[in-house]
């Protein structure tokens, strides 16, 4: 049975229609990628499932409960967790305190230890522990951003973009770290600009054009399929 | 090096403010000056005013222009109960919080969604309003004429009248306030408020509950408000609506920013401070605003985030304790009236 399943959701700003009758799945131990053009509905689906924006119409389940538009606090405490797009850190706080935030609704007692596999994870944090958010490099805040949602002990973790504005070597990195994270049990859902990378790093994908699901299919045969190529890879292959 | 000063300072500070305390409560059996006594209870009632809205402004970042309606509305509530119904002092202090508080809550409700620009236009005109109601009311406030003849406050029966025991009284209220607001702040509501002030969407993706906290603040900050105008009332025993104006709101703010914005210990230097100077410079007379403005457009220029606004005393002495101790440990816990 899948972990996360989205059946016909419509979601909209106003007017505009943002998301047209969405079905997604995710099963347990995956990667799946979203992929599309700026505007398509790729950060308003994370929204969505976060409850951070409620959708008109269509079931969000999670774990065969339903899910549709309850609060974000209780999606965080069945194991959803976000990273908002662009790094979003408390930058006025230590690097610690980020980590202690992102347990915000976890027993004080199990902090230190999921601070431990955190810092493990991410040794480069563990050194900077005492240092302030904001003053972190770009690929350090990323991490921090992830290490901060790890936590949380997601099941299902949300990541909006890691590869924002970063250097090459830093995503390389950081995709790295999201095969590793997998590993350790957490299923994850990745928004991305930068296709070939995501792509190359997940196990299935699903393509969004203008709020609508286009395409399907595994990773591998979307990396090499001649619309993706054509629309998101420049005809650069 | 104003780092290094602000270590030593958390390294001691509970000597510290040990010996501040001490001071403050000596201050009043050592100058029996009533203008001296007078400023000081003025400025402890800014304190509490400055502390209360660097709760909404330093610590939860919403930038309010609008905090004197509070303290007005703190202060016609103590007027109109102590003057109309006779109420004593342990009703009326009280009284004054919960309805400032409730007008603080009422402000919050649509305004949550409100940052920057349109939350400071909303806060502004809502002192506004206040001020034109307190004008216009006359059955309640009596309009320009003000509410004469206020009672100094009694608590069970024990009068407060002269200059001494009103400077006791404030500093009671700022030691209340102090400890309220510290509270808070150090518990993990005070964490979410400051998560929310760097980052909503973050905060919210952690599970925090946004408007619960943002209503808390403006609850508490607008209840402490409403304590002061309180104070205000009962020690002036005249109010008329042009001290709760915008230029009262302006000058609190102005106090916040002076000491630091969402620096605790910065709100007590801007409040005096900037209680303290005008009065030094009333001999000048004329020059006066002047040199005011000069001393806030220089800080401004050498200190954008005003005195203290860069330094955060908890994460000062966290690295403190981390450092590697060059004299094996002397120097620390040593105080500066031991050393040889």
């Amino acid at each position: 049975m899948a972990l996360l399943r989205l059946e016909q959701v419509t979601a909209s700003y106003g007017n505009i229609q943002v998301l047209k009758e969405i079905n997604l799945e995710v099963n347990e131990g995956e990667i799946v990628t979203l992929i599309g053009a700026n505007g398509a509905g790729k950060s308003t689906t994370m929204r969505t499932i976060m409850g951070l924006k409620h959708c008109d119409s269509g079931k969000v389940w999670f774990g065969g409960e339903d899910i549709t538009n309850c609060d974000t606090r209780i999606m965080v405490q069945k194991g959803i967790i976000l990273v908002p797009e662009g790094r979003q850190v408390f930058p006025k706080f230590s690097v610690k305190d980020n980590l202690v935030m992102g347990a915000y609704l976890r027993p004080d007692e199990e902090i230190q230890d999921s601070m431990q596999i955190v810092y493990e994870l991410f040794p480069r944090l563990k050194d900077r522990k005492d240092q302030l958010a904001g003053t972190l490099s770009g690929g350090e805040q990323q991490m921090l951003a992830v290490g901060r949602a790890m936590m949380g002990k997601p099941k299902l973790l949300l990541l909006d973009e890691p590869s924002l504005g970063l250097a090459p070597l830093i995503i390389n990195e950081i995709f790295e770290m999201i095969q590793h994270i997998r590993t350790m049990g957490t299923t994850i859902l990745l928004v991305e600009q930068n296709a070939r990378v995501a792509l190359k790093n997940s196990n299935r994908a699903y393509v969004l054009e203008t709020g609508r699901i286009v395409l399907n299919d595994a990773a591998e045969v979307l990396l090499n399929s001649e619309k993706v190529q054509e629309a998101y890879f420049g005809g650069l292959n | 090096m104003l780092e290094g000063f602000c270590t030593k300072l958390q390294r001691h500070h509970a000597a510290i403010t040990g010996a501040v305390l001490v001071i403050t409560c000596l201050i009043p059996f050592c100058v029996t000056s009533t203008y001296v006594l007078r400023i000081c209870v003025v400025a402890q009632m800014n304190i509490i005013l400055v502390l209360s809205l660097n709760m909404m402004t330093g610590l939860l970042g919403q930038m309010s222009f609008g905090h004197a309606a509070f303290f007005g509305i703190g202060a016609y509530t103590a007027a109109i109960l102590s003057t109309k119904l006779n109420m004593p002092a342990q009703v009326t202090f009280p009284a004054a919080m919960v309805v400032a508080g409730l007008f603080g809550i009422l402000l919050g409700l649509p305004t949550l969604k409100l940052k920057g620009y349109y939350f400071v236009i909303v806060t502004m005109v809502f002192c506004e309003i206040m001020r034109i109601v307190e004008l216009n009311w006359m059955e309640v406030t009596r309009g320009p004429l003000g509410i004469m003849t206020i009672p100094k406050p009694g608590f069970f029966g024990l009068r407060i009248s002269t200059q001494r025991e009103f400077y006791f009284l404030a500093l009671a209220l700022v030691i209340l306030t102090v400890i309220v607001i510290r509270n808070i702040m150090n518990s993990r509501i005070g964490y979410a408020i400051l998560a929310v002030r760097d980052d909503e969407v973050a905060a919210e993706s952690m599970g925090i509950n946004i408007f619960r906290y943002k209503i808390l603040v403006f609850a508490v900050a607008s209840c402490f408000a409403g304590l002061a105008g309180a104070l205000y009332a009962q020690y002036t025993g005249y109010i008329d609506p042009t001290s709760f104006t915008n230029n009262k709101s302006n000058e609190l703010l102005v106090m916040v920013i002076f000491g630091g914005l969402g620096n605790l210990v910065g709100s007590f230097i801007g409040a005096i401070t900037l209680s303290v100077i005008p009065e030094l410079l009333r001999g000048l007379a004329t020059y006066r605003q002047l040199i005011y403005g000069i001393i806030l457009v220089v800080l401004m220029m050498v200190k954008p985030d005003g005195l203290l606004g860069a330094v955060n005393f908890k994460y000062l002495g966290q690295r403190d304790k981390l450092k590697p101790l060059k004299d094996g440990g002397k120097k620390r816990g040593a105080i500066w009236w031991k050393k040889s």
